[in-house]
């Protein structure tokens, strides 16, 4: 059976996230999804929050047919568990490696791709 | 490509939302524009300045003193102004501020009027500049989400892209 493609989005958060909160940010975030996306349509994206890369930026996992309104979606979302937050994507690629490799933090889109470090693909809406 | 955006100063934190989010430059209104409420009286000069207001008489009157970009608020088409805009080539600057703002109904009703404002300037070929005129870092965007809802508006991923890079460097030229 053919593995749906996926999308990692790493998102930076306006507010620190502690890491005793993580869990109940995560079910938060998961709740907003469903209340931008859609109960119909929540289950296309399936959302995953792969890791957190410090306190403010983690790497959201989404399918790639539902990539787009992820990404309208996560902006659209400005509060999480009664906390008022905005969640800025700062780039997407096809896998981890290459989404921490880009120092997603610095880059713009558009800007010339950079080497990636393993040959891995870099997303091209990057 | 480059992107841009216009924000109020109290969104742009002292260590570069720009370089954060990916932007070249956010551009500050009150110190790199003027902005000009034509809703609100003793309204200095709309020349030169974005002029932000609901759509009207008083947009209209406005849109003919040379202002570098017009801002509907309420996203309702006024033909007459969109045509005199058209005959100007003034930007259209479609502020994202009530879409992220807005929750539920009134952010879908938000989304439904200005997907038709663009619809109907993209049909007048006018050009189009998408800028979150955030007050606040939580109300910004990264230059990838700004697309997205521009796309979600109903723009091809051309005008998506233009609207958020060269259209607003294009205000400040």
């Amino acid at each position: 059976m053919m593995r749906d493609k996926r999308r990692y989005i790493m998102v930076r958060s306006t507010r620190e996230i502690a890491p005793a909160e993580a869990g109940e940010f995560e079910q938060g975030l998961y709740r907003e999804l469903i209340r931008q996306l859609g109960e119909m349509r929540y289950h296309t994206a399936n959302p995953k929050l792969v890791r957190f890369v410090d306190s403010r930026r983690f790497i959201l996992r989404v399918g790639l047919a539902m990539y787009p309104d992820s990404i309208a979606a996560l902006a659209f979302i400005k509060r999480v568990n009664d906390a008022t937050l905005g969640l800025h994507t700062l780039a997407a690629s096809g896998t981890i490696r290459a989404l921490q490799g880009a120092r997603a933090a610095v880059r713009s889109p558009g800007a010339p791709n950079q080497a990636p470090p393993s040959g891995a693909p870099i997303s091209k809406r990057l | 490509m480059d992107f841009y955006d216009i924000a109020y100063p109290g969104a742009l934190s002292p260590g570069g939302a720009q370089a954060t989010l990916g932007f070249k430059r956010i551009f500050a209104i009150g110190r790199e524009i003027r902005l000009v409420d034509t809703d609100e009286a003793g309204r200095g000069s709309p020349a030169g300045a974005l002029c932000m207001g609901r759509a009207g008489e008083a947009l209209c009157a406005a849109a003919k003193a040379s202002p570098r970009a017009i801002c509907i608020r309420d996203y309702r088409i006024d033909r007459k102004l969109v045509e005199t805009m058209r005959e100007r080539e003034l930007t259209l600057c479609i502020g994202l501020d009530r879409l992220m703002a807005g929750h539920g109904l009134a952010r879908s009703r938000a989304i439904y009027m200005a997907s038709k404002l663009l619809r109907y300037a993209m049909g007048r070929r006018l050009r189009i500049a998408f800028a979150t005129l955030a007050g606040s870092e939580e109300l910004l965007a990264s230059p990838m989400q700004i697309i997205e809802v521009a796309r979600l508006l109903g723009a091809d991923e051309r005008t998506a892209r233009a609207g958020a890079g060269e259209a607003i460097r294009a205000i400040f030229e």
